[in-house]
């Protein structure tokens, strides 16, 4: 069994956006870099399945060279090997055929996961398009996955609760996190391991283009106005908030 | 010279750092409201199955004995991977007081014991101590010696073939934990010079004789008790080392020791020059940011060059120690000295900018300026480390030398 997770390196999420400084309409290189947050999911799942069933697991990565440094946390984190292919394309269509193509050496493959939206750019695009491209059924908000003899028994997390769904053969997966799915922190003999496993980079293949421009990027300040509710005990406090709530329409 | 950091030792930062917020941040609000309650009911400072939690999961992730060999269950990384991980994990207050809760085994007591066991002692005191089922304290301090070794009183005579040991220590820790065997130093030769004068003897706290005294509040958590040996008899198998020389081994603990401490000074430094920067950037007076007044950016700025200068010392002595050099007296005393009044320095501005809230308990920055009090007292006093090293080059005739030249790759 092999299954493949996705993954992207993306500049720090735990900045506030609002405090994000960009350069060309991108994250300002200065900002630490990591693996997306639902990426990190995925790995976390694959990892369980690879222990469950001795699968092999594979982390895939469009991005640059630079990035193999972040990525091994997914290999101290489990992963058997690491493929990037170095590019620096923001175009969803230029990613996904790039993926394809790395996909395709790999051979056989029975299960492809992927974070459900990267932390960066937030268009959980990639997946879809990927699976299109590969002819793979693809399931969104994916959460847990179980093998079967001829597929595997998929969790989907919908806004009002769960659906469980069958996938015949191999499938592509958008993970979104539960604490099931919580990545576990590498041990220190696995950091030292990661170093070991092997990385393989692709030089990138050129690929169509979405016919869509980018016109520009804007992260909206967000500004906060305190006012003091002047009030004698709790219950007035309540009371005049409530009514000032109403009259400024936030409720 | 190379400054970069390998990618492993980011990896592991990066790992305590998540180990840090999953597990100890949210145990701080808890333990700063113990710490008030154990003025007068003794405990821990963190619960006990906290505590044990703790142990497990850093167990499982391979965080104890990161320094120690590997043939003592240790990761064998060295002292500079430690300091790393110690700074992260000295960026809670839980992982920043070592009452609370530190990476076993303790690793200066490890060597040192490693260095001075008997084989039957190893299989007694060594191998346990290895995989944390007992702990060790050492019982040195006298009401009437300190630093100043001389004053000690307590007496080790031998009797036949067993040794008799009569006398008081004091501020004493771990006397409440459940396992613990003491390294007590006792004069074994009381006319001899201070160099052979004095025998290290690994005792059990339930050994006959052995007597915890009252508990002695201080500043902060440091809980500590008198001990009282009183007509203790051991064989001579209870000899740590040799006859007379229990302080040679332990200069090396020393060594080992101070890194460690300082490491948890740079680490927390760092988490209240955070904390410094979130309160100037939110805090508005006077219609204006605390972030925009230059007495402000002075202490932020201070606190940052004086963070930095000790944690470039404190990483070369790491480095050091881990090409194998073991005289660090110089660079121990140095970082030791270094890091406690740096971050004494950065603890009182972090509660000057935090105006009340900065002597309030549940913030903790007073907890920091509390437990730093005290440790430039413990491990031996500032002004002791300042003469260790003006005497060194005094007696040498010539300025420090960190030079270490790259060996040749032959």
């Amino acid at each position: 069994m092999h299954i493949v997770v996705l993954a992207k390196v993306v500049p720090d999420y735990e900045v506030p956006s609002a405090d994000f400084e960009l350069v060309g309409n991108r994250a300002h290189p200065r900002y630490t870099r990591m693996i997306g947050l639902y990426d990190e999911n995925a790995v976390e799942l694959g990892v369980q399945l690879k222990e469950k069933h001795a699968a092999e697991l594979t982390i895939v990565s469009y991005g640059q060279s630079e990035d193999v440094q972040f990525l091994r946390k997914a290999l101290a984190m489990g992963a058997d090997k690491l493929v990037l292919v170095e590019g620096n394309a923001d175009d969803p269509f230029v990613i996904a055929a790039n993926l394809k193509e790395a996909i395709a050496k790999l051979g056989e493959v029975d299960l492809i996961l992927a974070g459900r939206q990267s932390s960066d750019m937030d268009r959980g695009v990639v997946p879809g398009l990927l699976a299109g491209m590969l002819d793979f059924p693809f399931i969104p908000q994916a959460c847990a996955a179980e093998s079967l003899a001829d597929g595997w028994k998929v969790s989907q997390l919908t806004d009002t609760g769960k659906r469980v769904m069958k996938v015949c053969g191999a499938g592509l997966l958008s993970i979104t996190s539960i604490p099931e799915n919580v990545p576990r922190i590498p041990a220190v003999k696995a950091i030292f391991g990661a170093k070991k496993k092997p990385v393989e980079k692709l030089a990138e293949i050129g690929a169509k283009k979405m016919t869509v421009a980018e016109i520009s990027v804007k992260i909206p300040k967000m500004e906060s106005v305190c006012e003091l509710i002047p009030a004698e005990d709790m219950e007035e406090a309540a009371r005049v908030l409530l009514k000032r709530l109403k009259e400024e329409r936030y409720l | 010279m190379d400054f970069s950091i390998p990618e492993e030792y980011m990896m592991l930062k990066e790992s305590m750092r998540e180990f840090v917020k999953r597990e100890l941040m949210p145990l701080e609000k808890a333990m700063l409201e113990r710490e008030l309650s154990l003025w007068t009911t003794p405990g821990h400072l963190i619960p006990d199955e906290d505590h044990k939690r703790l142990m497990k999961k850093a167990k499982e992730l391979g965080f104890w004995g990161l320094e120690v060999d590997e043939e003592f269950g240790g990761q064998g990384l060295g002292m500079l991977a430690k300091t790393l991980v110690v700074e992260e994990l000295s960026k809670s207050l839980v992982g920043f007081s070592n009452h609370g809760f530190t990476l076993p085994p303790d690793a200066p007591n490890l060597y040192y014991l490693h260095e001075c066991c008997g084989p039957k002692q190893r299989e007694k005191y060594f191998v346990p101590y290895c995989n944390g089922d007992v702990d060790s304290a050492m019982a040195c301090t006298e009401p009437g010696a300190g630093s100043d070794v001389s004053g000690l009183k307590t007496k080790a005579v031998k009797k036949g073939t067993k040794w008799i040991i009569n006398g008081t220590k004091t501020f004493i820790s771990k006397c409440d934990y459940d396992n613990v065997f003491f390294i007590v130093i006792a004069v074994t030769d009381p006319s001899a010079s201070t160099k052979d004068r004095f025998t290290a003897f690994l005792i059990d706290r339930e050994h006959p004789g052995v007597r915890i005294g009252r508990e002695i509040p201080v500043i902060g958590p440091m809980p500590t008790w008198d001990l009282i040996l009183e007509d203790v008899e051991v064989d001579d198998d209870a000899i740590l080392g040799e006859l007379g020389k229990a302080f040679i081994p332990l200069q090396n603990r020393f060594g080992v020791r101070r890194i460690e401490l300082a490491s948890s000074c740079t680490g927390m430094a760092e988490r209240l020059i955070q904390m410094m920067i979130d309160q100037a950037n939110n805090r508005i007076t006077f219609d204006k940011p605390l972030a925009e007044r230059g007495t402000i950016q002075n202490w932020i700025a201070d606190s940052t060059m004086e963070l930095e200068q000790v944690r470039w010392t404190l990483y070369y002595t790491a480095w050091k120690s881990d090409q194998g050099h073991k005289d660090l007296r110089i660079e121990g005393a140095s970082v030791k000295v270094a890091a406690t009044e740096m971050l004494t320095r950065v603890a009182d501005r972090a509660i000057q900018i935090h105006g009340g809230l900065g002597v309030s308990h549940e913030l903790g920055i007073e907890y920091v300026a509390r437990h730093v009090r005290m440790w430039r007292i413990v491990e031996g006093p500032s002004e002791v480390h300042r003469w260790l090293i003006a005497r060194q080059l005094l007696k040498e005739k010539k300025p420090y030398n960190p030079f270490i030249v790259a060996k040749d790759e032959y």
